[in-house]
């Protein structure tokens, strides 16, 4: 695949092409439990897959609760997943 | 350099959105078009961009749209991605937002709105579990990416998305375990009357049979999808049948061990930013829903203000192409820029396809209908509104308590108050008001919006607002810092 | 169905009136309140919960509020629903060396009146409340200043009030009052009559109305504050904040209109931080600005950059109903017998609904109330 770029989930490397959203990487990488809820404190993933639901919210380079579907892998981008 | 306004603002870079640019464009006229999306192109035209080079291999509609795609960055005009708009008055003045951060304002002579459809979610118990995603966002990040939400997929939901859905699984070497389709074979069959009207649709759903029947996929009518459990994801659904009211069929409940559940319940129009501008919305069923209420040269009852594409009436592809032709028409008109004997020249064929279009549409749509009995059967434990965690059983209990609006429900028990700001669970209110109440659901407007439309960071906001001139940009003034 | 007669007819059903009907109930007086939409959809349901002694006149408001505070604590306890009652304690944020000045003046009456307020350095500021930056000067604080959910609170009046007897409606508008010699008589609406000898004005931003149904002059105006809210988030904020700009734009117009906005800030117990606000006279006009919108936004980054990334997922605005001297109109008017005023508290609604409506009751059932109402008069804006 051409185009590729490093990118790092929770600290840890990872691959990704040029034009894939964070969501995609993510998804690509086995990542299923993205936030915990509100309230309830109950996992959640994505659902839309187009930024209506902020239900895929990751830090993006230390930016809290950006919707992973909307932003598009860079070079060396930060990612965090705070399920916990 | 003096600075000139921009003539015409058009929101939403989808298929109507495109089309109406590239007319527009070649009538020295100042245009902007904003999409929120990294690129052009809406839904349909999603693509992974090492396939941005048109070539046979894809269908007739993406070829004509990537086609757009790649004339309207040729020509004069300005193109701001990742850009949503926050707020818009009936004047037309508009407040935008650049990836998140530039504030800017800008206030053109003409509007046209084409913000398209985001998928409609009918709840059921479970339905938060993660693994289960949306028909749409399946289709996302298989055409965006080539990625798979999961090697083996089953398929829920109503209408025909869900099946086309699954055939574009197929092509990217997933399984789909089973479709659970709500409608009954009858319902089904009953798309033909449909696809007669636009038989391009004809040719993509034989294909898209063919590869099903190929592929051994096992199809069930009349089936809902009642409840999904796992420990921390999906693990497994059960599912009912229902007879054709809704209601279901004791003893038929069957569980399918899955991890991945794809669901599809049809499509809710983008009319927040039309409603915000205070342009009447009309309820139709044939349409889909909650729409803008446009005359026949898609103006809505906002002077200035039009609308084309899902918002005017949900009918895929070739709609939004027709209407995207007729706006831009109807804003040459409005304009100036033509005669009205042009205008009728040019668009009463246009019209015509419209009308027929529209006639699909109803076909469409009838799929989506979703049974009072189903939005009544639905256990009380389920969560409604995923922004603040708020169960069908509060909603219930203020409905029942006198809550006769979304308004009254969300002020309430606060669904709607969430980042989504009831773009999920609006839908679903208005249908339980109406299953419960008997009220027809023309009667129960949809829930009210305001700026900003789009949650944004109190960073951004705190600006400074840019006007936007076209094509140039003029530099920050020093409007807003009021405070001393 | 509308009742034919009734003891009481209060007109509101804010946090005003509702506070009213709760407290007339505990006396076993049944009042019929009248609401022209929905309950708290006026001036009740669109403001932040900050209960505050710190931004009260010191004097008889600074004393009312005093009192008023008081009672939360076990209103908390008895209404029905919760009214996430909270005691965080405020902060009055100083940036300037002229605000200093001033609150220090601020301080020192505040005092006189017996309310603890103490003045904080830079360094114990940032101590008690480390979201916030560095280029304050101080702050001035109040351990009793707390905060309280508006519309939960006039819910939990009117609802323990129901339990006792007392009944709502709502979408009913009221036509006109008749007196009959110099007495209340009886109540018009769109739904019918009601027999009653005393009506109490309860209508917020709408008291003028009334009034002129009665040919009074009411001199209540609605006066228009904008307010961000936040997705919700885990505590951030520990405190009740306000600006000392807020306070000075409150009680002084020209600042107001000079644009000096300042702002105030909650975090609710739900965790949306709610940031205000503009005083703006527009009429009727319950619409944001783009203008107003970004002056609350930049306000208060100025002082709390730590919440920039927050999300704002809603703004909206709410009218106060003002009156020329920043002190509500309340009692009985001299000149017409039956006719109470219970409105105009501007910015303090949610913080005095508790002593309005104690003090209200008590005029209705013993003809005195718990606390002198002299300076609250309606005459007291007569020319004569």
């Amino acid at each position: 695949m051409k185009n590729k770029i490093k990118f790092f989930i929770n600290g840890k490397e990872a691959t990704a092409c040029i034009g894939d959203t964070v969501l995609a990487a993510l998804v690509a990488s086995g990542h299923k439990i993205f936030k915990k809820s509100r309230k309830l404190n109950e996992d959640r993933g994505p659902v839309c897959g187009m930024g209506v639901c902020y239900e895929c919210q990751v830090s993006i380079n230390g930016a809290p609760s950006q919707r992973a579907c909307m932003a598009e892998v860079e070079d060396r981008m930060e990612i965090l997943i705070d399920a916990s | 350099m003096p600075h000139k306004n921009f003539d015409i603002v058009i929101v939403g870079g989808g298929f109507s959105g495109i089309l109406a640019a590239n007319i527009l464009a070649e009538h020295a006229l100042n245009v902007l078009v904003v999409d929120e999306n990294n690129n052009l192109g809406g839904q349909f035209l999603r693509h992974h961009p090492n396939q941005s080079d048109i070539t046979e291999a894809h269908s007739r509609l993406k070829r004509l749209g990537l086609q757009n795609i790649k004339a309207l960055n040729e020509k004069r005009i300005r193109i701001m991605t990742r850009t949503e708009v926050l707020g818009i008055t009936s004047e037309r003045e508009l407040l935008i937002c650049e990836a998140g951060k530039r504030l800017y304002s800008v206030r053109p002579d003409a509007v046209l709105l084409a913000t398209g459809a985001r998928e409609k979610f009918v709840p059921f118990e479970g339905w938060t579990l993660p693994g289960i995603i949306s028909t749409g966002a399946t289709q996302i990040l298989l055409k965006g990416s080539r990625v798979l939400p999961s090697k083996e997929i089953i398929i829920g939901g109503a209408g025909i998305f869900p099946y086309a859905v699954a055939s574009e699984i197929l092509m990217g070497n997933g399984r789909v375990r089973a479709i659970l389709d709500q409608n009954h074979l009858s319902e089904k069959i009953a798309i033909a009357g449909g696809l007669l009207l636009e038989k391009s649709k004809i040719g993509d759903g034989i294909r898209t049979m063919a590869k099903l029947i190929l592929s051994q996929t096992p199809v069930k009518f009349g089936v809902r999808i009642t409840e999904a459990s796992g420990q921390k994801s999906l693990e497994e659904v059960l599912a009912v049948k229902i007879d054709h009211n809704g209601r279901t069929l004791p003893g038929s409940e069957t569980v399918y061990p899955c991890e991945c559940l794809a669901v599809g319940y049809g499509f809710v129009a983008n009319i927040e930013l039309a409603q915000l501008a205070g342009c009447r919305l009309e309820y139709d069923e044939s349409k889909g829903g909650w729409m803008v209420w446009v005359t026949e040269d898609l103006e809505t009852s906002a002077s200035g203000i039009f609308a084309a594409g899902e918002i005017t009436g949900i009918a895929g592809a070739t709609k939004s192409i027709t209407e995207g032709k007729l706006a831009a028409q109807a804003i040459l008109l409005k304009l100036g820029k033509i005669s009205s004997d042009t205008f009728f020249a040019r668009s009463t064929q246009l019209k015509k396809m419209r009308k027929q279009h529209l006639r699909f549409g109803k076909y469409f749509n009838a799929q989506h209908k979703i049974h009072s009995e189903i939005i009544r059967s639905i256990a009380d434990k389920t969560i409604v509104c995923r922004c603040e965690d708020i169960t069908m059983g509060e909603i219930v209990t203020a409905i029942q308590n006198g809550c006769v609006t979304p308004d009254a429900v969300k002020k309430a028990v606060r669904p709607g108050m969430g980042i989504c700001q009831g773009r999920i669970c609006g839908p679903i209110i208005y249908e339980t008001i109406t299953a419960y109440k008997g009220k027809p659901v023309e009667q129960v407007k949809p829930l009210s919006v305001r700026v900003p439309l789009k949650a944004v960071s109190l960073k951004a906001l705190a600006g400074p607002i840019s006007k936007l001139y076209g094509p140039n940009l003029i530099t920050p003034t020093n409007k807003g810092g009021k405070s001393c | 169905m509308l009742p034919r007669k009734a003891d009481v007819v209060i007109i509101g059903a804010g946090v005003i009136g509702a506070s009213i009907a709760y407290h007339l109930a505990k006396e076993n007086v049944r009042a019929v309140v009248l609401e022209q939409k929905e309950i708290a959809s006026g001036s009740s349901g669109a403001c932040e919960g900050l209960l505050l002694l710190q931004s009260k006149k010191p004097g008889i408001h600074l004393e009312l509020a005093l009192e008023s505070l008081r009672r939360f604590p076990a209103l908390a306890q008895e209404l029905d629903n919760p009214i996430e009652y909270e005691n965080k304690g405020g902060l009055v944020v100083i940036e300037t060396e002229e605000e200093l000045s001033a609150m220090k003046l601020f301080l020192d009456k505040q005092k006189k009146h017996g309310v603890e307020v103490s003045l904080l350095s830079k360094e114990q500021t940032r101590e008690k409340e480390p979201a916030l930056t560095g280029n304050i000067m101080g702050a001035t604080f109040s351990a009793l200043d707390s905060q309280a959910h508006p519309i939960l609170l006039t819910f939990g009046f009117l609802r323990s009030a129901q339990k006792s007897g007392a009944k709502v409606f709502t979408n009913i508008q009221v036509r006109d009052i008749e007196v009959a010699h110099g007495r209340i008589s009886a109540i018009n609406t769109d739904k019918g009559k009601i027999e009653t000898r005393t009506v109490i004005n309860a209508a917020g931003t709408f008291a003028a109305e009334i009034g002129r149904m009665v040919n009074l002059t009411v001199p209540i105006k609605p006066r228009r504050g904008q307010i961000l809210v936040t997705e919700a988030v885990p505590p951030v904020l520990k405190h009740c904040i306000l600006s000392a700009m807020y306070i000075a734009a409150k009680f002084n117009p020209k600042i107001a209109e000079a644009g000096g906005v300042g702002f105030a800030v909650e975090q609710t117990t739900n965790g949306n931080i709610l940031v205000g606000s503009t005083r703006e006279f527009v009429g009727f006009d319950k619409g944001t600005t783009y203008e107003g919108i970004q002056s609350i936004a930049s306000t208060i980054l100025r002082v709390i950059p730590k919440i920039e990334n927050l999300h704002v997922i809603r703004a909206f605005a709410g009218l106060r109903p003002y009156t020329p001297d920043g002190l509500p109109i309340l009692g009985k008017v001299e000149s017409l017998d039956g006719f109470i005023m219970a409105a105009g508290h501007e910015g303090d609604g949610i913080t005095l609904a508790p002593i309005t409506g104690e003090m209200i009751a008590g005029l209705v059932v013993t003809g005195s109330s718990s606390f002198p109402l002299d300076d609250f008069r309606l005459a007291r804006f007569s020319t004569e």
